[in-house]
């Protein structure tokens, strides 16, 4: 499934969820996401973070990249390509887990 | 209001938003009647001049060391599972805050005086056992106005304690020095009183010649920057009314005060006191509080040109607090 060290985007798929070690908080221009178990802090810019939140809420890439486009007026392909990459992102950084993760 | 129990005289105080006991007067605890909460007191043990046996600490992990610029080392903290938190400072003393911050052991050093080790305590010991009990410290002097916690963030050097103590002069009630202590209520983000004492500034002592006396007494000896001032502290919680964050201008700079409308979080997370305590809850706490506080909270730049004497900054962050908005409603 992994090409080049990236994960193939259409494994992403749903059951995107955050470990119990990583909080994320909103702030007014910024949303930090804090790893317990390392003490890093990493900040996402306020697309970012709304991408984020409604990851989380919804816990599917499509549902949520369909809200945002949505919410953007931007064409949904792009956002859930910009939706993709974040994820593998932040799953590198152990910031979320995708259900690939969860299954290796 | 001293208590009896099993014999032994023991106070109750208050500070940091802890209940405490002791058996002795402690410098900036005065004796209350009534506790803050029904939780049980951090009690504070005081035990002959004597080095702390480092026990298990022998094992525990450095976590903190601060050395003085020409390489001497003022302060070590040692963290241990079992042991809880070790703060040594030569020449002082050594404290054991124990893993659950009910209790705190203090070493003073032979010799030292009283008010010296009894400084540390209430600067350093208690801030870290509050952290442990679960309150979040910001590094910041404060004081009450109108029913509101103001407080004053800084470096060390911009001139938190003196704009403090200028505030007091001009009609505020004095509130904590240096650590400000925090919690998240149903409805309020509440601000702690911190101990009754603050540091004295030397330079400033002499800028307010006479009026210095008005403000409380000088407790014991001092050093070559700083006494260390016994001061009527206001005795309740209140609600963290606004953040000043105080920055130093160049001469020639114009002195403004302007709303933070995005306050950086890091800004925020780098404005808190406690560096020793690196638990999962305790760093979960306190992002969430600097959310709190970023979100409800106003927070106003106020850039002061260091030529501008301290007393005029304070009646400035006087007549802007006395007007500035209230803490948005959770």
């Amino acid at each position: 499934m992994e090409q080049n060290g990236t994960r193939d985007a259409g494994s992403i798929g749903v059951g995107v969820r955050v470990p119990d070690h990583v909080v994320f908080r909103a702030f007014p221009g910024e949303t930090v996401a804090l790893n317990l178990q390392t003490g890093k802090y990493h900040g996402l810019n306020p697309v970012a973070g709304r991408m984020v939140e409604a990851l989380i809420e919804s816990g599917e890439v499509e549902a949520t990249a369909a809200l945002l486009a949505e919410e953007y007026d931007q064409p949904r392909e792009t956002v859930e390509a910009d939706l993709r990459h974040l994820c593998e992102d932040l799953s590198r950084r152990g910031l979320i887990e995708l259900p690939a993760d969860r299954a290796s | 209001m001293p208590a009896e129990t099993a014999g032994a005289r023991v106070l109750r105080s208050h500070a940091f938003g802890l209940d405490v006991t002791s058996e002795i007067e402690l410098v900036g605890l005065p004796a209350t009647e009534t506790p803050l909460r029904p939780r049980a007191a951090t009690e504070i043990e005081v035990v002959a001049p004597d080095r702390p046996d480092p026990g298990r600490h022998a094992d525990g992990e450095l976590v903190r060391i601060v050395h003085r610029p020409d390489g001497e080392m003022t302060l070590s903290v040692h963290f241990h599972e079992d042991g809880g938190y070790l703060l040594t400072l030569p020449g002082v003393g050594g404290y054991r805050v124990s893993p659950d911050g009910f209790r705190v052991t203090c070493f003073p050093e032979h010799g030292v005086s009283e008010w010296w080790w009894q400084r540390a305590l209430v600067n350093q010991v208690l801030p870290l056992a509050a952290t442990v009990r679960g309150f979040e410290m910001l590094h910041a002097g404060a004081v009450a106005i109108d029913g509101r916690a103001i407080a004053l963030v800084g470096h060390p050097g911009a001139g938190k304690s003196s704009t403090t103590l200028n505030l007091i002069l001009q009609g505020a009630a004095f509130f904590t020095d240096d650590a400000l202590a925090i919690e998240q209520s149903s409805r309020d983000i509440l601000a702690h009183p911190g101990a009754g004492v603050s540091n004295f500034p030397r330079t400033e002592r002499e800028l307010m010649k006479g009026e210095a006396g008005r403000l409380g007494d000088i407790v014991g000896g001092e050093d070559a920057f700083k006494a260390l001032l016994a001061i009527e502290r206001e005795p309740a919680p209140l609600p963290l009314g606004a953040l000043y964050f105080l920055r130093r201008g160049q001469p020639g700079t114009e002195a403004r005060i302007e709303r933070v409308e995005e306050p950086d979080p890091t800004l925020l997370l780098g404005s808190t006191y406690v560096l020793s305590v690196r638990s999962p809850d305790r760093l979960a706490n306190q992002l969430d509080l600097c959310a709190s506080i970023a979100a409800r909270v106003p927070i106003f730049d106020l850039l002061i040109p260091t030529t501008v004497a301290a007393r005029d900054s304070a009646s400035a962050v006087l007549e802007h607090a006395s007007g500035a908005p209230f803490q948005v409603p959770a």
